[in-house]
């Protein structure tokens, strides 16, 4: 439901993090398929073989490998000299861009709280598994609220800066994105948390993506009236909150058909361009707990982006 | 009930012309409702498919139509102006005087604008349909028909101011009167003014019919003015001068005095030779009568001539000019001839002269185309005495008022018939010039006494007075009493010209000058229904909380 009138403002302290989310929260795991190859020793696997615990392939002995890594059952079995190859664990980055445009904020549940709710839980998961953590908040431009850092002990300063993020404007993520990418950041998981509702439509979500190298995950904050406006009867005057344009609409049920399908097309566009992507898409009811929607990210407590 | 502003038709009409409009608009109108949105996205895209508007939309919200409906009606309901039907059918007719006494003033105005305002005030509660207002001043006409827009009065009146006439509320009360109702329903009559009205007019209306008189601030009393001017014939006898004649009213003695002036100069006057109570009348005698203007002026101490009425201070008349009658006697029977030259020469408006070129009056011989005085015989003319006047005038009037302006009914008819041993008769026919020919018998002192009869000279002497159109003097000329009877003017007008015609009297009715309540007492219009708290009053109210109503709920969200 909008409020009229309502200025956008920022969290209340607590508002966003206490024991029970965290907890939850370190449940999740996150797996990367691959990792970038310059990151220091973590817990995220790579398809580097390094010097890891866990046991991954055997490759010929050539010069000046280490002798301590030749296994000599098999050399005594096969009388070829084998090296024991172990995968390389290094960390994953990760970049939080949270949504922050009015249309966040106008709501009387504002879809901004369960959005940072869920850079909190993913970061909290991030920086228990020794991987490094940058919240970049966006709206027509983009912002640095946390540059990459990691340390369990950093998840409450992680907390306070999420509350105190600035509310901003018109959704522009093309802006934001080309922001994002003259940071000059090594490869690493970007998640991108917004509704999406760019004035461009699906395609100027499509474009701004299209020049991302990272890998990418959509956390897509919906609700339920976004699809089906119950409130909407009558003749309406319906003004957009960010650009303020005005649109009269007399909604029959034919307008009404018409608008799902609007709807259902940017729907789908937006799960069409995950799937060329490869990368990942949560639709986040924000009228809904976000921890058991997280959670179902991932398969059994792990989830491969 | 009935309406004050517009017919019922035409409201009729209105409250179903505002319902059509309404009905229309209300089909054609969409009023939306404002929110705010995260995205106008998707509903720009399930619009755009449908841009195009259509005309008439389907009827929706009943309800706001009807609220807007019963707003419009009541407003028009009240700008209609509805009335009681305590009076249905009754017919109004205000009379405004507009006599010269209205220019009189009273306190900061003149009693001619509280009338009007009077008249405004009234005809704000009278049905438009059933109202006509009069004016009456020097003549009655009407001013405001029945259904006219009462906006429509003051153009009307704007820059009028009263005629210098006397007042004729009386004579419009009685036109009306005697025109009838027509419809039945009862007529009440409304003065705006201070002419009375006789108890005989009351008296003459109808049952259903009354006349009231609307309340102006008392009239001031002790005016003073000329109320008659006139001269008559002179009591000296002699030609060539007339006797003058001045009457005032109002005014002790002493306090005014009157000047006169003849052609701008002063002229002495004689003293007063008669008074009436505040009417006081003047005698001037011999005043020379060569056609000179005469001017009368009253003048009273402090300037306040006429108590703030200045018309009646002033009068004028223009003598009559009176130079002496040429008359030329020619061819007379020998038997009578000299009893008429004795007669014309002393009567002292003749001159008698040789030549008829120059004579005004022929006596006698041949006309050669001027009046005459003929003698012929009874063989040549049936009538004894024959009247030859102008073919303008009907001939039964000229003989009936020739009886007493040639001195006929001093003819001793019965012994002159018996002398002659025959009837006579007198009889009259248009002519292209006056003549008068009487029977040479008549004339015969062997077979008539007439001419040593007082009758002789005197038939001579108009007859020739007559015949030359020597000029009528009016004994006087006032406001209200009849003139005398002329040859010339068989019926007097009720009233004289009072205009720049400097020719005529300048003078007015003595109510005029003397602002009494004559007449009959009369009641003041009745003040009920009267005052703000009217019906079309509480209906504006309602209608006002109507429409207070309606933005109530439009705030509300209860009214699209």
């Amino acid at each position: 439901m909008i409020e009229e009138g309502r200025d956008p403002a920022g969290l209340e302290s607590g508002q966003l993090f206490d024991a029970a989310f965290l907890a939850a929260a370190q449940r999740l795991r996150l797996v990367a398929r691959r990792v970038a190859p310059r990151g220091r020793f973590a817990d995220q696997r790579s398809k580097d073989r390094g010097s890891g615990l866990e046991f991954q392939d055997y490759r010929p002995y050539v010069a000046g490998d280490d002798l301590r890594a030749i296994d000599w059952t098999v050399y005594r079995r096969l009388g070829r000299v084998f090296l024991r190859l172990f995968e390389e664990h290094e960390d994953l980055p990760l970049y939080l861009l949270p949504d922050v445009s009015r249309s966040a904020w106008v709501e009387s549940e504002p879809r901004a709280v369960p959005g940072l709710q869920a850079c909190l839980a993913l970061a909290a998961v991030a920086l228990g598994q020794h991987d490094s953590v940058g919240v970049f908040p966006f709206a027509d431009d983009l912002t640095v609220l946390q540059r990459p850092t990691s340390g369990k002990n950093r998840v409450m300063e992680l907390a306070h800066r999420l509350e105190s993020v600035t509310p901003g404007g018109e959704t522009d993520l093309g802006t934001a994105l080309r922001r994002f990418r003259g940071l000059g950041l090594r490869e690493g998981l970007v998640v991108i948390v917004s509704d999406f509702f760019d004035p461009g439509g699906i395609d100027a979500v499509v474009e701004a993506l299209s020049g991302l190298r990272h890998r990418l995950l959509l956390v897509q904050l919906v609700r339920s009236s976004d699809r089906d406006p119950s409130w909407a009867r009558g003749d309406l005057r319906l003004v957009d909150c960010e650009s303020g344009d005005a649109q009269d609409v007399s909604v029959t049920p034919q307008v009404l058909d018409r608008y799902r399908a609007a709807y259902d097309r940017f729907a789908e566009g937006l799960a069409d361009l995950a799937r060329r992507r490869g990368a990942g898409l949560l639709a986040l009811d924000v009228e809904s707990d976000v921890i058991p929607q997280v959670a179902d990210l991932f398969e059994n407590g792990r989830r491969e982006v | 009930m009935s309406f004050t502003a517009l017919s019922g038709s035409a409201l009729l009409g209105g409250l179903v012309a505002t319902a059509a409009v309404l009905y229309a608009l209300q089909r054609l109108r969409v009023r939306h409702e404002s929110r705010t949105v995260v995205t106008s996205l998707f509903w720009r895209e399930a619009t755009e498919e449908t841009r195009a508007r259509s005309l008439f939309e389907r009827f929706r919200h009943p309800l706001a139509y009807a609220m807007a409906l019963l707003c419009a009606g009541l407003m028009l309901l009240g700008i209609g102006r509805p009335d009681s039907d305590r009076e249905e059918g009754l017919r109004h007719v205000l009379l405004l005087d507009a006599s010269a006494g209205m220019a009189r003033a009273s306190g900061e105005t003149n009693r001619f604008e509280q009338a009007q305002a009077a008249l405004a005030a009234e005809l704000e509660q009278s049905p438009r349909d059933r109202t006509e207002v009069l004016w009456c001043g020097e003549h009655v006409r009407t001013i405001l028909a029945p259904g006219e827009d009462r906006a429509l009065l003051g153009p009307r009146l704007a820059g009028r101011s009263p005629d210098l006439a006397p007042g004729t509320l009386d004579r419009a009360l009685r036109s009306r009167a005697s025109m009838g109702d027509g419809e039945g329903a009862g007529r009440r009559f409304v003065l705006f003014g201070d002419a009375p009205v006789a108890p005989a007019t009351l008296a003459a209306l109808g049952a259903d019919e009354r006349v009231e008189r609307a309340a102006l601030e008392p009239a001031v009393d002790g005016g003073i003015g000329i109320t008659a001017l006139g001269v008559s014939e002179p009591a000296s006898g002699r030609w060539g001068v007339v006797d003058l004649f001045i009457e005032t009213r109002g005014g002790a003695p002493g306090v005014f005095d009157l000047t006169l002036t003849l052609d701008g100069e002063r002229f002495e006057r004689g003293g007063v030779s008669g008074t009436d109570g505040d009417r006081r009348s003047f005698l001037i005698s011999d005043v020379p009568a060569a056609g000179a203007l005469l001017e009368v002026r009253l003048n009273t101490d402090g300037g306040a001539a006429g108590a703030g009425l200045s018309a009646d201070d002033v009068a004028s008349i223009r003598l009559p000019s009176r130079p002496p009658i040429r008359v030329v006697v020619d061819g007379l029977d020998p038997a009578f001839g000299d009893a008429v030259r004795a007669v014309l020469a002393a009567d002292a408006a003749v001159e008698l002269v040789e030549g008829a070129g120059e004579a005004d009056v022929v006596v006698g011989g041949a006309s050669a185309g001027r009046p005459s005085l003929r003698f012929p015989s009874s063989a040549d003319q049936e009538e004894a005495i024959l009247i030859g006047h102008d073919q303008d005038v009907d001939s039964s009037a000229a003989l009936s008022s020739a009886v007493g302006e040639l001195g006929l009914d001093r003819v001793d008819a019965s012994a002159l018939a018996e002398s002659l041993g025959r009837p006579l008769a007198v009889g009259a026919l248009p002519s292209g010039r006056r003549s008068v020919a009487i029977w040479s018998e008549l004339m015969d002192p062997a077979r008539t006494s007439f001419l040593e009869s007082r009758a002789f000279p005197v038939l001579l002497g108009r007859s020739i007075r007559w015949l030359a159109q020597a000029p009528v003097l009016t004994p006087y000329r006032a406001i209200g009493r009849l003139e005398p009877s002329t040859l010339e003017r068989a019926r007097p007008p009720l009233s004289a010209m009072i205009t720049s015609d400097l020719e005529a009297a300048s003078l007015l009715d003595p109510t005029t000058t003397v602002p009494v309540t004559a007449g009959a007492a009369l009641a003041e219009p009745s003040p009920e229904g009267a005052g703000p708290w009217r019906l079309y009053t509480w209906i504006l109210l309602l209608a006002l909380a109507a429409l207070s109503a309606e933005w109530a709920l439009f705030q509300r969200g209860r009214m699209p």
